[in-house]
C-alpha cells in the first residue's frame, strides 16, 4: 500500500466536503482538491506514460476534466477512485494517440542509447526525472521494464505493484473484470521476470 | 500440484492473501519445484524494490497551469478548424442533411449519363404526350402525325404500365417488353451495317367504316380484324389508328401514314419522290429498325393495300431495313 493511497483514504471525508464547497461556487475548494491529489495523479501518470512532461500534461488534463465534470460526481464511489479512473483513461488516450507513439521513440527518462539499439534524444523538459532514480538504480530498471510492457499490462502493474491497489479496486478503476486483471498481472510478471532476470540474479 | 506451477498464486502468497488451503498447496509445490522457488525469489525482490519506487516532484506551476488551461478558450474541433477561416458555423443538423444528400447522390446517381439523357429528351416527349404540339409550332407535321404518335404511345403505355417512365422519356417501349425503341435504335446504329433493302408496291386501300377488313391481303402479317393475332399491342395501335381515322390512301394523309409510322417506329424518311398528297404515283423510301417491320406493315394496311413485297419473307430482328415503297393509283 503506497503512501498516496493511505493519504487519500485518510482524507476521504475532506474530499466530500471540498467537493460540496466547490459545487457551492467556492472556487478555492477546487484548488485545495488539486493540491491534495496532484502528487498522486502526477506520479500515476508518470509511471504509466514514462515521460515526465507528458505525465505532467496528462495530470493537468485530468484535473481539468475533474473541474468540468465535478457536478456529475454522485458520491457513489470515493473521489479518489473517481480521480484514478479519470487519470487512467487520460493516460490510456494519450498512449493510444498516434502523437504519443511518435514521441515514444524519442523520449525516454533514462539513457536512451540502449533502447532498441537506436540513438534517441532526450526531450527538453523542465525536470529531469533521471535525478529521481540516481540513488535507486534498481527502481530505474524496474521503471524501464514496466515501460516496455504492453499498455494494457502496464496500467495493471502500475496500479498493483507501484500503487498498491487491490484486485477489486483495479477492476473498478480500469473496467477490466477481476479474473482478467489477475491473469494479465500474472502474464505481466512473467515478462518482467524475463527482463529483470539479470538485475535480480 | 507438482506438475502445475503456482506462479499465478505466488504474488498473492507473498502478500498473504491466499486461503489456508491454497497457501498449503503452494508450500507443498514449492518444496518440490525449483522453477517456482526461483519465481518466488524474484517476486519477493521485485515487490521489495517496487515498494521503494521513488516519486517525482510536482512542478511549482502545476495549479497555475491548470487554471490557465481552464480559462483558455476550448480549442476548435475538426469542424471548427475546417470552417473557422470562413467563419461558417455548421450545426449538426446541417452536417446530417449534407451527409444524407451525398448518400442520396451515391444511391440514386442523378448525374449518370442515362439520367442526363432523360432530361435532354423530356420537353419534346412531354409535348408529344400531352398533344399540345400545335401545327403552327411544328411546320410539316400534320394533326395525323401527332395523333399517330400519341396512339402508338398510348397503346404502348396501356400494354405495359410499368414502363411508363421509359415511355415518358420519349422512348417508345415495345409491348413485348424487350427493349425500348430508343435503345434499339442505339443498338441498331452502333453496328454500322448497311440496311437490308426491301421493296413494296402499294395501292390505296378502301376500308368500309371502322370495321372494314382485308382478309385477302398479301404478306405474313395478321389481318386487321384478327386483333388477337397481332404480335404486339403497338402493332394493333398502329392499325387501329389508321382504321379509326379512315386514313386510306385516297385521303390527304396517305403518304403521311407512312411518314408518321416511320417516325413513330423509330425510323426516318430517306426520300419522298413524285408523290402528291393523294398518294398517287411516286415512291417513298424509309429506314426503320428491322424489329419494327411487322408493326410498320400492320400500320400501313389501314391505308394501303400491299400489292407486292420483295423479298416476301420478313427480315431478321436485328439491324435496320430500308423500305422502298412504290405507290400506285
Amino acid at each position: 500500500m503506497s503512501r498516496n493511497d493511505k493519504t487519500s483514504h485518510a482524507s476521504q471525508p475532506d474530499d466530500e466536503a471540498l467537493i460540496k464547497e466547490f459545487l457551492a461556487n467556492n472556487a478555492r475548494a477546487f484548488d485545495r482538491l488539486v493540491v491534495k491529489h496532484q502528487s498522486m495523479v502526477l506520479n500515476l501518470c508518470f509511471r504509466i506514460i514514462g515521460d515526465y512532461d507528458e505525465a505532467n500534461d496528462c495530470a493537468q488534463e485530468t484535473f481539468i476534466k475533474v473541474y468540468n465534470n465535478l457536478k456529475k460526481f454522485r458520491f457513489q464511489s470515493s473521489f479518489s477512485t473517481w480521480l484514478y479512473r479519470i487519470a487512467i483513461n487520460t493516460c490510456r488516450n494519450r498512449l493510444a494517440s498516434s502523437d504519443n507513439r511518435r514521441k515514444k521513440k524519442t523520449v525516454r527518462i533514462d539513457n536512451p542509447s540502449d533502447v532498441d539499439g537506436e540513438t534517441l534524444d532526450i526531450n527538453d523538459c523542465s525536470f529531469n526525472p533521471v535525478a529521481v532514480f540516481e540513488k535507486n538504480e534498481d527502481s530505474l530498471l524496474i521503471h524501464k521494464a514496466i515501460s516496455s510492457l504492453p499498455d494494457e499490462l502496464r496500467v495493471l502493474v502500475v496500479l498493483r505493484d507501484l500503487e498498491g491497489k487491490s484486485y477489486e479496486e483495479i477492476s473498478d478503476m480500469t473496467g477490466v473484470n477481476l479474473g482478467t486483471v489477475k491473469s494479465r498481472l500474472a502474464r505481466a510478471r512473467h515478462i518482467l521476470r524475463e527482463s529483470l532476470r539479470e538485475v535480480f540474479a | 500440484m507438482k506438475n502445475e506451477h503456482v506462479s499465478s498464486l505466488l504474488a498473492d502468497y507473498i502478500d498473504g492473501t491466499l486461503s489456508p488451503n491454497e497457501t498449503a498447496s503452494v508450500k507443498k509445490h514449492l518444496a518440490g519445484c525449483a522453477d517456482c522457488r526461483e519465481e518466488l525469489r524474484f517476486l519477493k525482490a521485485y515487490a521489495q524494490k517496487a515498494a521503494a519506487f521513488p516519486s517525482v516532484p510536482v512542478p511549482d506551476d502545476f495549479l497555475e497551469k491548470i487554471h490557465s488551461r481552464i480559462d483558455a478558450p476550448a480549442p476548435p474541433g475538426i469542424l471548427g478548424k475546417l470552417f473557422y477561416p470562413l467563419r461558417i458555423k455548421l450545426p449538426l443538423e446541417a452536417a446530417g442533411a449534407l451527409a444524407l444528400t451525398v448518400l442520396a447522390v451515391f444511391i440514386f446517381g442523378p448525374f449518370d449519363d442515362k439520367k442526363l439523357e432523360y432530361h435532354a429528351e423530356t420537353p419534346a416527349a412531354e409535348e408529344k404526350a400531352a398533344g399540345t404540339l400545335k401545327e403552327a409550332e411544328a411546320p410539316g407535321s400534320s394533326r395525323e402525325d401527332i395523333l399517330a404518335r400519341n396512339a402508338v404511345r398510348a397503346r404502348t403505355d396501356e400494354a405495359s404500365p410499368r414502363k411508363k417512365t421509359a415511355a415518358d422519356t420519349g422512348r417508345i417501349t415495345v409491348a413485348n417488353g424487350a427493349v425500348s425503341a430508343k435503345a434499339a435504335s442505339a443498338e441498331d446504329s452502333s453496328g454500322g451495317e448497311p440496311p437490308v433493302e426491301f421493296s413494296l408496291v402499294l395501292k390505296p386501300a378502301h376500308i368500309e367504316g371502322a370495321s372494314g377488313s382485308k382478309d385477302s391481303r398479301q404478306g405474313t402479317s395478321p389481318s386487321i380484324s384478327q386483333k388477337g393475332a397481332y404480335s404486339t399491342r403497338s402493332e394493333m395501335a398502329a392499325t387501329d389508328y389508321a382504321r379509326s381515322n379512315d386514313l386510306t390512301a385516297t385521303n390527304q394523309g396517305g403518304v403521311d401514314v407512312i411518314v408518321n409510322l416511320a417516325g413513330a417506329l423509330d425510323g426516318r424518311v430517306v426520300k419522298i419522290a413524285d408523290a402528291d398528297p393523294s398518294g398517287s404515283r411516286g415512291f417513298v423510301i424509309i429506314e426503320i429498325p428491322a424489329r419494327n417491320y411487322s408493326q410498320f406493315m400492320a400500320g400501313i394496311r389501314g391505308a394501303w393495300s400491299i400489292q407486292k413485297q420483295t423479298p416476301s419473307a420478313p427480315p431478321a430482328l436485328t439491324g435496320r431495313i430500308r423500305l422502298t415503297m412504290t405507290l400506285q393509283d
